[in-house]
């Protein structure tokens, strides 16, 4: 109850000093953060193991490494792994500051009844002032679990908004000679087989409470669309109409879902119900529509219809009102709406080559920007749900693999060695 | 002789009875020759007819795909057009805050600077991120500022849309009907009367919304409005 209340008011007295106090400690930091995207510079010291056995030595080295490697992710923060410890010191705040860091992480592993808890500390090294204390109970996710845990408050703590270490991304892919499904945590660990039904499983996409995923499956001959519990249980039909059921994606009530259906005449774009039912069909062309996706707020869709010859992405309300086309130069695909609702990604191609980019559309400004260029084919871009990063799949080793960037293109690396080819990455929420 | 003569008939009538049966034969296979042949023609003129009627499908199919990649041509024409308009509105905007500026420094004040597409832009992200009411206020500070700006119709729908997307129909409505009133060659038009009829029905007046969505069936009959209109008469269609 103590340390709970503890940090209540380390919280409370952060707000405080962020409404009232515009030259405080808090306002520096965020604002060096958010205005100049400058990265703070963060010393890291070991981790205090519970005990010095070994096994409790290597458990708080594996829960700092993973907490390091979250914290360099999310590019707000340039870590400086330091050996001198830190207790708080003058003469430590000195040394600290001469290596040029802003704030000081150290952190200490406790066990009670077998149960791993982490306890990290920030000082802020300018005036030595404890930033923030907060403890860590593993919740079953293990080291990895603790350390996710860990960083996602600090990153909250510095921008205001939660870290994205305990998200996944779910992707096809085709070792077994089948095409199933696959989930892998954002930082390439822990892949998990979700389907296993020997046939054709493709489009996957998260739910927004990210329990459920819907995709295409070939398992009983026609594209039907279902939707399966993340951890691979529970699969159940949803559209079934003859022809195509293809490219879902989903209302963010997770109550409809957006998608293509054919009925054996041209694929148009449908909002159905999970039980099938059809509550309203977008499009009336005889071309082909497909790959629709809901803005944020649901109120518009973006999607991709062959109407002006080649496929191009088009904006409407989600009445299907309002059509208004993204003007490219190119065959474009695969159309991704930005979780702040100001961008959209989409994967084009110009006409005569056979390599795909990934283009980045300012909604506003209607402009698009590419982010891949001369590194094979890059495609299916899908937002991470702070709408900083975009997974995506990228044929630049040989064979189609997952790849992540930053949105302004720059950081592209793999997200792990998978067998064989990964293709359609979605990021969960 | 005269028996002579009789068996001499007898004989050809045995001989000719068959030949004439025989000839009988050959005007009906003859005929059925033609037949089949009228039937092969007949046949080979379908075809040729069939393949007629597919070549023209193809070809409607082709010009139907043509007009679709002129009109977006048209599209972009026209996008490029506005983009230019929208350049000259800035340019001339911007000698006049530079003027402004100018007298601004003159009597000491600080200087701001924005274009009206700038400012249309940061409305138009506010309703992208579905921040609506912040979007509203920006819109209309546009719309007072830039009236005759390019811009304007499209400032007019989506600060009805932030409206409508706030389901406060009464205000949507307000503001929808200003783009037909106000804005009469906006592309806009469609989007608006059908948002109109939308309002409508929100407010529970069927029959209201049901003269719009006519008229909407009417007079655009190939915009996707149209299509939708439809979909909200049908009988079985939601209201």
């Amino acid at each position: 109850m103590k340390p709970a209340r503890l940090s209540a008011l380390i919280i409370l007295a952060a707000v405080v000093c962020f409404a009232s106090l515009p030259t405080a400690w808090p306002v520096d930091v965020y604002l060096k953060l958010i205005s100049s995207g400058e990265k703070l510079n963060v010393g890291i010291t070991n981790f205090n193991p519970s005990s010095n056995n070994p096994k409790d030595i290597e458990f708080a080295k594996k829960v700092q490494e993973v907490l390091r490697n979250d914290l360099l992710f999310s590019r707000y923060f340039n870590i400086i792994e330091m050996t001198a410890a830190f207790t708080g010191k003058k003469e430590e705040l000195d040394y600290w500051k001469n290596q040029a860091i802003d704030v000081a992480l150290t952190g200490a592993i406790k066990t009670e009844n077998n149960k791993p808890s982490l306890n990290i500390r920030l000082h802020n090294i300018e005036n030595g002032e404890l930033m923030l204390e907060k403890s860590f109970q593993n919740a079953g996710g293990g080291y990895r679990g603790i350390a996710h845990d860990a960083n996602d408050e600090i990153i909250l703590r510095f921008t205001g908004q939660k870290g994205i270490a305990h998200t996944k991304i779910v992707f096809v892919n085709d070792s077994t000679g089948a095409k199933e499904i696959y989930a892998i945590d954002y930082d390439g660990y822990g892949i998990k087989k979700i389907t296993s039904d020997n046939s054709i499983n493709i489009f996957p996409k998260w739910s927004p409470d990210g329990r459920k995923i819907a995709f295409t499956t070939y398992r009983y001959g026609n594209p039907d669309l279902y939707v399966i519990n993340s951890d691979g249980s529970n699969p159940a039909a949803v559209s079934t109409y003859q022809g195509l059921n293809i490219s879902p994606s989903w209302a963010s009530d997770g109550k409809s879902i957006i998608m293509t259906i054919s009925k054996g005449q041209s694929p148009n774009i449908y909002i159905v119900n999970l039980q099938g039912g059809i509550l309203r069909k977008i499009t009336h062309s005889n071309g082909v529509e497909s790959s629709p996706c809901f803005s944020p707020a649901n109120r518009e869709i973006v999607f991709v219809s062959d109407r002006a010859g080649l496929p191009q992405v088009y904006i409407a309300d989600s009445e299907g009102t309002n059509v208004r086309r993204v003007i490219t130069e190119g065959y474009s695909d695969s159309p991704s709406w930005s979780p702040k609702g100001d961008k959209i990604a989409f994967a084009m191609r110009f006409q005569g080559e056979s390599f795909f980019n990934i283009y980045l559309y300012d909604i506003a400004s209607d402009k698009a920007a590419g982010l891949t260029s001369g590194s094979g084919s890059n495609e299916n871009p899908s937002f991470s749900p702070d709408g900083r990063f975009i997974a995506f799949s990228s044929t630049r080793n040989g064979k189609k693999e997952l790849f992540i960037m930053s949105i302004d293109g720059s950081g592209q690396h793999r997200v792990a060695e998978i067998k064989k080819n990964s293709i359609m990455p979605h990021w969960s929420p | 002789m005269a028996e002579k003569i009789k068996k001499n008939i007898l004989l050809y009538a045995v001989i000719c009875l068959p030949l004439a049966v025989f000839s009988g034969c050959v005007a009906t296979s003859r005929e059925m020759t033609d037949l089949r042949d009228d039937i092969e023609e007949l046949r080979s003129q379908i075809s040729s007819m069939n393949k007629n009627q597919a070549d023209l499908s193809l070809k409607m199919d082709q010009v139907d795909q043509n007009m679709g990649a002129l009109k977006e041509k048209l599209d972009d024409n026209k996008s490029r057009m506005s983009l230019l308009s929208k350049r000259m509105d800035d340019i001339h905007s911007s000698l006049s805050q530079r003027m402004d500026i100018l007298s601004q420094q003159l009597s000491g004040a600080a200087p701001t600077i924005t274009t009206p597409s700038e400012q249309y832009k940061l409305s138009y992200s506010d309703y992208s991120k579905g921040k609506y009411d912040l979007a509203i206020v920006g819109f209309r500070s546009f719309m007072e500022r830039y009236p005759e700006s390019e811009l304007a119709s499209n400032a007019q729908y989506y600060l009805a849309d932030s409206y409508y997307n706030k389901n406060d129909y009464m205000s949507a409505l307000r503001e929808f009907s200003k783009i037909p009133q106000q804005y009469q060659g906006s592309e806009f038009l469609p989007s608006a009367k059908f948002k109109m009829a939308m309002c409508y029905a929100g407010l529970e007046k069927p029959s209201d919304a049901r003269i719009i969505f006519e008229q909407i069936i009417k007079d655009y009959p190939q915009s996707p409005e149209a299509a939708q209109a439809k979909e909200k008469i049908r009988p079985d269609g939601a209201k």
